[in-house]
């Protein structure tokens, strides 16, 4: 089986060897065993289920929490020529997804949200055709104490049950030894097979600058991409920050080419600068979280972080980035001794506040008294003013506790008070939790221990030796680094020859043309 | 040039429809209303251009205006455009009064003509350049049925066709502003070139974001005038719209009204068999009745009647149907009014031609 699984790793992929997890993780899903694999950010942990996919019997479902991840991955394997790939989530359009649901059996491959999966129609028809493997992605959403928790994903149980006990494998990339157990309980796997791999990454330095301020942090920055004009991303916490970094870094450094990602853009835009990104068009993204997810671009540099994140686990996936070829990549987070306050925000905005609780429960009374039912999600967040998170947390705990039962708004003053009283502390420990989760980080960044070895104390007992340079505290400052520099391409400035070259009428690409027989 | 077209658009509105009607009419919002007020108000050049609009953009341009002085706030969500505002449109006679957007006849058109020639580009582009894997700049399904139908047919002529194609559009590039032609090929996503973004070229032509969308609506109104005008039956750009343009532009709603009024069904019966209001019913029919002129109408408003209506409009200078239908002591129904205004409208055309 061992070189039916190389055979078939350089036929759809053409690579000779597989990464490390890979190999152990595929084989003994195809075995039949419920696995949970924690590989490294940037380690292809999507191939592990991407090649049984095209070798089991039956379908592939994978549960996703990201819509653009899913659409991002169908894209690429679509693009390969692997058709038998589709992506359910609420961007298809009606007709489109009659039809799919129409000839589900089809497909080889079926991404799905786990929101998706609570539709009764999807979960009748999914029932219906063989599926051979659950794939659980970014499993640390179904722990209460992993860093981005999805109601939803405490589901998931039911759903393999649902579907005859298929093959499970859970899939993280950042999950503490606790969250790891937290994800076999909940998904009632006891017999899950781990396999565990450290997450450290041996060629990516690790490296902090202590500034004063945001106009400190330009100011480096603008040094530092002076030097090294390398694939460089840099991640913002607001919208208005990545826009106008990228501003003022056209200004002062017009020969590197720099462009902002967020997701206020449009689909078609957002692909664009993916795209020249991925294609060496552009050196420098000013971006949100909202990017990264998906992109394997290999010869990213540097990764910049220019606020704080809100976690340790956020920090890993997102440096997590660079250098996946291998060569000496650096990660510089840029620090500020008021910084802090970004990401305090930040959580403060993912959970429901006492006044917003009070809005939506004269929201609920109001449409109970006069036998409404609950509108969709889209619109209950526009009539409220309330952001998707925050409704999340709400509609499932008044769910758990029989508020809402399908849409059904079950309306009791006293009971309800008690059941209130209830999700406020849940709100509370969650939020200290939070807190918890950021001060580690700012505890990390303030210390002056190696960086690696307290970074990844969290997750595991030791870390790699660096192929490279460690950290600032150990070895790395910038002034040793000498990474290579992606060659620019010439675009000419006047339209009529940059026409001509587009559309390969210039005398160059004559000689290039393949000839038809080939 | 945002800022001015939607003055434009309030002025010839003038007060009599809220600034969300603008708003709907930029966006193209297929509605009888949002139609009909395109043709009354002489503004169904601008139907359309502007697809992407959100609340928020729209919003902050109307608060622009009205810090600069060119507006001031009506009654009930009505703007009115100040002596300030109406000189600032004069200055800029030739912008906006000779507009070259077509939007009522072209806007639906346009949309799919760019992504077709984009993603057609890219395709060919790559193929001939011996790559076969490469992430599609659209994924709208019908666009890539499209493009895949069109490559299928032409897989062994793609350098032919590619050379064609590029000296059509050399040809049309050339009739542009020298801007407008940068900004088209900028946008093209070629082998190993994907094209810049809205925010880029806003950034690199120095324009605010709005106006690049405007900028390139308006390119592609120029290619299909182009096209129409232009091209030889012979020619690769007719091709691609050819399927798309339709005789009337009608919402899907009021083209099935119209089929079966057609068959000849009755208000009432059209009402039973599509399971309608009558309100709804009535609403097509004056949608009908602003592209067709010869939609027969005598079933549903006299000629006397007509004649009434549209001689207090002109007394009163107003198209207001609250007050039309006061004066004439509300003899007719807000229906009747409706498609008295919309014959109006139809006969101008017709003195006109």
């Amino acid at each position: 089986m061992t070189r039916d699984l190389e055979y078939a790793l350089q036929q759809y992929y053409g690579h000779a060897a597989f990464r490390e997890g890979q190999k152990e993780i595929i084989e003994d899903v195809l075995a039949g065993k419920d696995v949970l694999g924690i590989l490294p950010t940037g380690s292809g942990k999507s191939l592990c289920y991407q090649l049984p996919a095209r070798m089991v019997d039956g379908a592939v479902l994978v549960v996703s929490p990201l819509i653009s991840l899913m659409i991002d991955q169908e894209k690429q394997l679509v693009a390969t020529g692997f058709k038998q790939v589709i992506a359910i989530t609420s961007f298809l359009s009606k007709s489109t997804k009659e039809r799919v649901m129409h000839q589900l059996e089809q497909y080889k491959l079926i991404y799905v949200s786990p929101e998706m999966l609570q539709t009764k129609q999807l979960i009748d028809k999914l029932r219906s055709i063989p599926i051979s493997v659950f794939v659980v992605d970014e499993a640390h959403c179904i722990s209460q104490w992993g860093h981005e928790f999805r109601p939803d994903y405490l589901k998931l149980h039911q759903v393999v049950e649902t579907l005859n006990y298929p093959t499970v494998l859970a899939l993280s990339a950042t999950a503490t030894p606790d969250v790891q157990q937290d994800i076999i309980e909940q998904l009632k796997c006891e017999r899950m097979v781990r396999h565990v791999y450290p997450m450290d990454r041996e060629n990516i330095a690790l490296s902090i600058e202590k500034v004063k301020n945001n106009q400190e942090k330009l100011h480096f920055l603008i040094d530092t991409l002076n030097k090294f004009p390398g694939p460089t991303m840099i991640y913002f916490s607001s919208r208005m920050w990545a826009e106008k970094v990228t501003d003022e870094l056209c200004k002062h450094l017009p020969n590197l080419r720099t462009a902002y990602y967020h997701g206020g853009m449009e689909q078609a835009d957002r692909l664009l600068i993916q795209q020249q990104f991925m294609n060496n068009q552009l050196d420098v993204v000013c971006c949100t979280s909202a990017f990264g997810m998906g992109i394997n671009k290999k010869n990213i540099r540097l990764v910049v972080h220019f606020h704080l994140p809100t976690q340790i686990e956020s920090y890993i996936q997102e440096i997590g980035r660079a250098g996946r070829d291998g060569k000496q990549s650096v990660s510089l987070l840029l620090f500020a001794p008021h910084d802090v306050s970004i990401p305090k925000r930040l959580i403060e905005s993912e959970l429901p506040s006492p006044m917003m609780i009070n809005i939506v429960l004269q929201f609920l009374k109001e449409r109970a008294n006069t036998n409404q039912m609950l509108p969709d999600d889209k619109e209950v967040l526009e009539i409220l003013q309330i952001n998707e998170i925050q409704w999340r947390f709400l509609s499932y705990h008044f769910e758990k506790h029989g508020m809402i039962i399908e849409s059904r708004i079950l309306y009791n003053e006293n009971i309800w008070m008690n059941r209130i009283t209830s999700i406020q502390k849940v709100i509370k420990v969650r939020s200290e939790y939070k807190e918890q989760k950021l001060q580690e980080l700012l505890q990390w960044a303030e210390g002056s221990a190696c960086r690696r070895t307290s970074l990844f104390s969290f997750f595991q007992q030791t870390v790699k030796k660096p192929t490279g340079f460690c950290c600032d505290v150990c070895d790395f400052t910038f002034k040793t680094w000498e990474p290579s520099v992606v060659e620019q391409q010439h675009t000419k400035s006047d339209w009529r020859s940059a026409f001509k070259d587009l559309m390969l009428q210039g005398e160059i690409h004559v000689n290039e043309k393949p000839s038809r027989n080939s | 040039m945002f800022e001015l077209l939607v003055l434009q658009c309030l002025n010839k509105i003038n007060q009599e429809r809220t600034v969300y009607n603008i708003f709907h009419l930029l966006k193209g919002k297929r509605s009888s209303q949002t139609l009909q007020d395109a043709h009354i108000y002489k503004l169904k050049n601008y139907f359309g251009i502007y697809k992407n609009i959100n609340k928020k953009t729209f919003h902050s341009c109307i608060d622009r205006l009205t810090k600069h002085g060119y507006l001031e706030n009506g009654s009930s969500s009505t703007c009115v455009v100040t002596d300030k505002g109406k000189r600032k449109l004069e200055q800029n006679r030739d912008l906006v009064q000779r507009t070259p957007f077509r939007g009522m006849e072209y806007s639906n058109v346009a949309q799919i003509l760019l992504e077709r020639l984009l993603l057609f580009i890219q395709t060919t582009t790559n193929i001939v350049s011996g790559n076969h894997i490469f992430i599609p700049i659209t994924d709208k399904s019908e666009v890539l049925r499209w493009v895949k139908r069109i490559y299928r047919k032409n897989k062994e002529m793609l350098p032919e066709l590619l050379e064609k194609l590029y000296s059509e559009l050399m040809l049309f590039c050339e009739s542009l502003p020298d801007q407008e032609a940068c900004i088209f090929v900028d946008q093209l996503t070629g082998y190993r070139k994907y094209g810049l973004s809205k925010e880029q070229l806003a950034m690199k032509y120095n324009l605010p974001l709005e106006d690049v969308e405007l900028k390139r609506a308006l390119i592609i109104h120029k290619l299909i005038n182009h096209i129409n005008r232009v091209c030889q039956t012979t020619d690769l750009l007719p091709f691609f719209i050819k399927d798309l343009q339709q005789p009337f532009f009608l919402t899907t709603s009021a083209q099935k009204t119209y089929t079966l009024l057609q068959k000849g069904f009755t208000i009432e019966q059209i009402t039973t068999l599509r399971r309608l209001k009558e309100s709804t019913v009535f609403d097509h029919i004056v949608e009908i009745a602003l592209v067709d002129p010869t939609l027969p109408i005598d079933p549903y408003v006299s000629k006397e009647a007509i004649d009434n209506i549209l001689e207090i409009t002109d007394q009163l200078h107003t198209i207001k149907l609250k007050e039309i239908r006061q004066a004439l002591e509300n003899q007719y129904s807000y229906f009747q009014i409706r498609l008295a205004l919309a014959i109006a409208k139809n006969h101008r055309r017709r003195d006109v031609l």
